[in-house]
This record gives C-alpha cells, structure tokens and sequence, in this order.
C-alpha cells in the first residue's frame, strides 16, 4: 500500500547512510486485526530540502520490508511478487512525504508462527537501493 | 488443343573471343491451338500472326536463367526479366524462319530459326554458354573442385560484365581461406527510407503494400570520367599508348569495348570531352554518373515513426518486406492491462482478455494506471495500429492482442497471478505470450513451473525480459522453456540496467533515457491522464521486439517452437564476445534474417581475385552458431572473400539478398582466417554490389 501525504509517521527509526534531504524511515505499530495479532510496517521517505530530488526505481517495485531473526530472513512482503520491468524516475517535491504501509501477520514465509525478538527492515528500493532500520519487536 | 508443328533451327555463335568452338544446345517446345481453346495462344493473336514466349538459362536447358538478356526476333527487341523469362505477340508469320538471336555479358549469342503456324504459341529455350577466355586472358578456376554452378570466373577480371583487362590466369594455390559468416542488422542511417508505402487495405493481409523508387536522388556527373566505346577491344596500355599527350587516360575496360576514362588533370570541362570524342577509335562518349541504390525498406507513414530506433535496429522494416502480421495470430499481454480505448490500438484486434490481480473484478483487463500504462506501451510495441497516419508503428501491422492482466498498476502481482493468467493465455488461444515482469529467480514457484511448462508442452512461444537491477536473470526468463530478454541501447550496447547470466538468450532495444528521453523506447501510453506517447526504458521493452518479431515468423507459417528458437539464435547479430555470452546471449534479434529463415549455413562463400578468378563456392560445415566455411586451393595474394545467403529464394543475388564481399590477404600457403558480415544487400555499398554481382555470376 503506498499513501502520499504530509503528516509524519510517528516512533519513525532513521535509515543510516541517507544524505539529506530525503529523509528515511521505518516504523512498526501492533494491531489486531479479526481477532489476531498483526504489525503495521510503515516506511516513510521525505524530501526535507529546498529543491527537488530525483530518484530511480529499476523497476515496478518501489518499496519492501523484510524480517530478520537470528541474522536470517525468515519473511519478506516482495516474496511471490511480480513487477512490471519498466525504469521509473520519480521526483519529490521540497517537503513531499511517501509512506508505504504493509501489514505483517507474524508469520514466516511458511505461515508458522514467529516467536521472540526480530528485526524490521525497509528498503526503498531506489537504485541503489535506501534501507532503512532494524526497528526491534519483540513477538510473545 | 495441341497442335504439332515442325520446327527448324540453325545456331551460329557470335561470341566476343572467336576461337572457341560452340556448342549450340536449344530445347524447344510448341503449344499451340486456334482461337481460344485450351494449350496455349494468347487471346487477340490473329490468324496470320503467333506468339512467342521463351526463357534465356545459362550452361544448360536446366541452368540459371539470364536476367537482363537481350532477345532479337523480327526487328524486335526484349529484355528477359529476373526470371530469364521474354515474350513477344503477334509476330508475322511469313514465308521463312524466323531468326531469334539472345545475347548476354559475359556469355556467347545465339541464333535460332523459329516457325510456327498462324495462331499459335511458341516457346523456346535459349542456352547460352559462357565466353571461353582466349589465351592470355583471365580464366575460371575451381580450387574446390566439386562445386560448378555458374559462379565460377573465366568472366573477365570482375570489373564489371565480361570485362577487364587482360590478366594472366592465377594458377591454384596452397593457401585455405577459412571465412566466417557473421549477419548483422543494417543501421537505420545506411537504409534509405522511402516516401510512406500504403497500408494494406485489408488489415487481415499479412503482405504490406511494396513500393520502391529510387532513394529521391537524380544521377550526377561524376566530373573528368566518362564512359568511352571504341570500335575494338585493345588492351589498356595499348590504348594509352595510343593516346599519350591527349591529357586523358584509360582507368579500366568495363565490357567489350566500353572503357571507363578519365581526364588525367581531372578537368571536367566540355573541351576535353570534345578531344576525347575525337580521338582514333572513340565511337561514343558519355559522362559517367553517380547512382544510388534502389531502397525497398519500409515507411508505413505514421507521424512518430521516425522517432522509433528500436524497429530499424533490428531489421523490422526489412522484415515488413515480406510480412506484415496476421490477425490470425494471437500475442497474450500479461500486463497490468491496457487500454483498448487508445487510439493507436485496433480494438477490433483486442481479444477478449481477463484480469487476475485482486484488485479487479475477473473481466476488467483495463489499465487504470494515470501515469505510464505499462501494458499499453507493451501491447502497443507488438501491434500499434500502423499506416493509420497516427501515432507509432506496431512490429506487426496486424496482431491479435490478448490481455491479461496480472498486475496491478500500482503493487504489482502475485506469482499465483502470473501462474494463472499463463494457463488462460494457453487455453484461450495464445500463440506468443508477453511477459515484461519479473520476480527473485531464487523463489521456485512449483504452481508457476508447471504453468509454464504446460505452455510450452501446446507450443505457445513464452518471451520474458531479464531484470532491471544488473544481476541475476529473474524469472519468469530465467525458466529454460521462456527466452529471456535482455536490453541494449540504440548503439546496440548492453543497456545500463540489463541482467546477464546464462539464461540470456537474446537481446532487444529496451532504451536508455539518462541523458535523452529520445534515446528511449517510444510507445502508446497514458500520460498525465491523457491517451498519448512515452519514451520509457527496461527489458518490459526488450521483450515485446521480440514477442513481436515472433508474431511475424509466426505468420509466415514458421510455428514451431524449436525451430522459432533456433531461427533467433542463429539469425542475431553477435555482440559481445564471439559467440554466445552472458550479456547478450546470442545476440541482437534480427528480424528479417528470422522471418526469411536466412541462417549463416546456408551462405555461399568463395574468393575472388581481381582478374575475376573465382575458388568455391562452398558452405559453412560444423557449429551452426560458428559457421565458418573452408575456400581451397586459393593462390596468394590480395583477393575478396564474399559470401552471401539467398533470403528471398529466387536463385539470384539481389535485393533482399544478405551478402558481404572484403579483401584478404593469402599466403602463399596455410590457412588464413577471415571474417564477413553480412547486411541486406539495398544497404551495401554500390561497389561492393558490383564486385559480388562480378565474383557470383548472378
């Protein structure tokens, strides 16, 4: 899901390694969701200068996120996920805000149950490609 | 009605050398009947008149036959045309025979005694044999020995028809020639473009409208030459001799006893031609002038046609020579939809499609995208609506589009998606399926895989694009029954964004728009809301060149999927490194060599010297993808490796011929090694045409 506004995410976990002035960050709220437990992932980039900044997707994909416990990839919302192969420019706007928003069931990419803590990824996936995180969770 | 007649003939040879004796070999036949009736008379011959009609072959009654031929018969005259044939109407029938005289360059005239009865049709074989060389004069020579087929030399010195200088006969040498045979496709700059052809009035018509003309150009004076007729054959030198102090010079003897000269100050003004007229010998002088080759490529009109690099970069125009599309062909769009509401899209030629992203309900395919309609832009490379004065051309002047779509315009898709809109393509009709997305080739889908194969196992040709990120070839590409697509710019480099590894098998123009949005792919889209145009640049691109250039075999009759493939691979252009690699697989799909079926081992190859001594010709043997063809017995010295490969069927070396003809240098014993490119033969140099014309024969 992908939402152009000009709020502010809050709890926002800075990407490192982004020079300003687009502004990166990943951010996660729990949630339930029919009765069971679910995380909003919510990435949010921001052109925070005074012009306006160019960036290139090498393909339909323009956002993931990606779960990691023990050093190992255990969910990425890409995953069985196709894209269009066409090069997009996208510019921002002094101030425009993207925020891509996916909702995570926690589970794994075999539908098992994910327990104890786990880091959380965002990648704008710009090329090269803008990651953002580990925003720490910690599944009981 | 047939009607016997006797017929009597006599022959005389009146060959430019006259110490040869001359066999005269004349196959002749009679059809005839009264009136109208069946067998043969052409309606509107009268009763004291007949028909003749015949064809000029060369060396024997089943021989090439002679185009250009002059045929004489009753102070008459006729050309034979590229099929050897003549034909004449309504000649008297008199007290006598009539004498039938053929002639041709390079060959010895005959005559021939006709009579027939009034009303009907004669027809006549001419065999005329080639000019045997007096001694002294160049020879043909075999160094292969086991191929005689009329390309051989004893023509003269390959100047032009029978002509040339005097030269001793090269004897064979130790030296092998060893050619390799590479097609390329001929850059848009050196294919002149017609005036826009007419579209097919009939959009199901798989054959475009032909049209060729002169490239706009009127001969010009080449300043200080002119052609010269004397009233003998002498040698060069003897001429000059002749002529020393008259301030002009022989350069070559062109045919008979035409000469090429030139002012030896190269003064091009009209007294020297006055002097040149009346020096001793001269019968005629004329300016010789400057032509340009005859183009046959395609313009189909549309306004943005110009604009559109990829198709010339691979051939299609060339390729619209001989197909144009068929409606009967189906292309499945797997896509983000389209917009059949485009005006540069036939939506009568838009089949019924289906949607499988979850975003839609099952029957809307369109594409609501705002900015970039992805599955137009696709459909639109593989079949925009051409010759419709709007817009751009489509690879294919008539297509089916099928689309299905799989993608969202926005989030993408599923794999489960693409799975399921591959298996409706193939139960729905689909030929060629269109797959410009992608997914990590390290998530083997077994759903997927099976539906894929399950294609392939109905003979529906798969075509996907490679990537965008500079890795790993993705899938769909990546599986071994899909050809994977990678992308170069219009200077045929490998594009900045392409993927590479050992599934790349082709590669089409996908466009590189850094620093110029020209230097992209321009196609149908949606911009800003509005119906209209992009340039836009990715393998998405690369792929439908070639799901489109796959609709054009398909239309011509070749649909089998293994042949298809193997056509494409051994028809590219070579990029790269020699050979198949990982950046560009096989190599620059080339559209007309694919529909024409023109693989490098069906070229004839051979070596010329410059006296017109000709060794070969022979084919390529061994590794199609490396063909190299062996020349014998070749002496040394500067001689011309050529080649070429018959593309339209029709016997001759001409139009629509690929070919290539370059100097090489042979040792006087051992192999040396020598590479060819062939391009379509409208786009080679005059030159190099009329040393290929010389050294074949043809």
């Amino acid at each position: 899901m992908l939402i152009i506004a000009g709020t502010h995410a809050t709890d926002p976990k800075p990407g490192p390694s982004v020079p300003p002035p687009l502004t990166h960050a990943v951010s996660v709220r729990p949630v339930t969701l029919g009765g069971e437990r679910a995380y909003v992932l919510v990435l949010t980039a921001m052109a925070t200068g005074e012009q306006e900044i160019g960036v290139t997707f090498p393909d339909g994909q323009t956002y993931d996120f990606i779960i990691m416990q023990d050093g190992r990839e255990i969910w990425r919302w890409s995953r069985r996920r196709a894209f269009h192969q066409a090069v997009q420019q996208r510019s921002f706007r002094p101030g425009e805000m993207l925020l891509f928003v996916e909702v995570w069931n926690g589970q794994d990419e075999f539908g098992n149950p994910v327990r104890g803590p786990v880091d959380v990824y965002a990648v704008l996936t710009t090329d090269p490609p803008i990651k953002s995180g580990p925003v720490r969770l910690d599944l009981d | 009605m047939m009607i016997s007649s006797t017929v009597r003939f006599f022959g005389s040879d009146r060959g430019w050398t006259r110490h040869v004796p001359v066999l005269l070999i004349l196959a002749l036949a009679l059809t005839g009947c009264f009136g109208s009736g069946s067998g043969g008379g052409w309606p509107g011959s009268s009763a004291a008149t007949f028909d003749l009609q015949g064809t000029v072959v060369g060396e024997s009654p089943e021989g090439a036959p002679i185009a250009g031929a002059t045929v004489r018969v009753a102070q008459r005259e006729a050309l034979t045309g590229p099929d050897g044939t003549f034909a004449f109407r309504d000649l008297p029938v008199g007290t006598g025979d009539l004498e039938l005289t053929a002639g041709a360059p390079g060959y010895l005239s005959r005559s021939v005694g006709i009579a027939a009865e009034p009303g009907q049709l004669a027809t006549v074989i001419v065999v005329l044999t080639r000019a045997e060389p007096s001694p002294g004069e160049p020879g043909g020579g075999n160094g292969n020995g086991d191929e005689n087929n009329g390309e051989n030399g004893g023509s003269g010195d390959g100047s032009g028809n029978g002509g040339g200088d005097p030269s001793p006969e090269l004897p064979d040498g130790d030296a092998v020639v060893e050619v390799e045979i590479r097609l390329v496709n001929t850059p848009a700059a050196q294919a002149p473009v017609l005036k826009p052809a007419s579209a097919p009035s009939d959009r199901v018509s798989p054959v475009a409208t032909r049209r060729s003309s002169p490239a706009g150009l009127s001969p010009e004076p080449i300043p200080g030459q002119w052609i010269v007729q004397l009233t003998d054959e002498y040698p060069v030198q003897t001429i000059n001799d002749m002529w020393s102090g008259a301030g002009v010079q022989v350069v070559r003897r062109l045919a008979d006893n035409f000469y090429l000269v030139e002012s030896r100050a190269q003064d091009p003004s009209p007294s020297v031609e006055a002097r040149l007229a009346a020096l001793p010998g001269v019968v005629a002088v004329e300016p010789n002038q400057r032509v340009y080759p005859v183009a046959l490529t395609y313009d189909p009109g549309d306004p943005y046609y110009a604009r559109q690099w990829s198709l010339p970069l691979i051939s299609v125009p060339d390729a619209w020579r001989v197909t144009t599309g068929s409606r009967e062909v189906v292309v499945a769009v797997l896509d983000t939809g389209i917009r059949p509401d485009h005006p540069d899209l036939d939506s009568t030629a838009i089949v019924s499609g289906r949607n499988f992203a979850d975003d839609k309900p099952a029957t809307d395919y369109t594409d609501d995208a705002r900015d970039m309609s992805h599955g137009t832009m696709v459909a639109g490379i593989i079949g925009a609506m051409t010759g419709n004065g709007r817009g751009v051309a489509g690879i294919n002047w008539s297509v089916s589009i099928m689309p299905v779509r799989v993608l969202s315009s926005l989030s993408g898709g599923t794999v489960a998606a693409v799975g399921e809109g591959i298996r409706w393509a193939v139960d729905n009709g689909a030929h060629v399926i269109n797959m410009s997305l992608a997914w990590d080739a390290s998530y083997n889908d077994n759903f997927v895989n099976q539906q894929i194969e399950y294609a392939a196992s109905r003979g529906v040709i798969m075509v996907a694009g490679v990537g965008n990120d500079r890795s790993r070839v993705t899938m769909p590409a990546s599986h071994p029954a899909v050809i994977a697509v990678g992308a170069v710019d219009r200077y045929k480099q490998l594009a900045w964004y392409s993927n590479y590894g050992p599934e790349l098998e082709l590669v089409a123009p996908g466009g590189d728009t850094r620093t110029r949005s020209q230097e992209g792919v321009l196609s149908t889209d949606v911009v800003q809301g509005s119906l209209g145009y992009s340039y836009q640049q990715g393998t998405s691109f690369s792929a439908p060149h070639v799901a489109g250039v796959v609709a054009l075999m398909y239309s011509t009759g070749i649909t089998d999927p293994d042949r298809i493939r193997t056509l494409l691979r051994n028809t590219a252009e070579d990029l790269g490194p020699p050979g198949p690699d990982s950046q560009y697989g096989y190599g620059l799909i080339n559209a007309y060599a694919a529909v024409t079926q023109a693989e490098p081992m069906n070229a004839r190859v051979g070596v010329v010297s410059s006296g017109g001594q000709v060794w070969g010709p022979t084919s390529p043997q061994g590794d199609p993808l490396r063909p190299v063809a062996r020349v014998e017995n070749v002496a040394a010295g500067r001689q011309s490796a050529f080649a070429w490969i018959d593309a339209t069927g029709d016997g001759l070396l001409g139009e629509g011929d690929l070919a290539a003809i370059g100097e090489v240098d042979v040792p006087e014993n051992g192999t040396v090694s020598v590479q060819l490119s062939l391009a379509i033969w409208d786009a080679l140099p005059v030159q190099d045409r009329e040393l290929l014309s010389t050294a074949t024969g043809r």
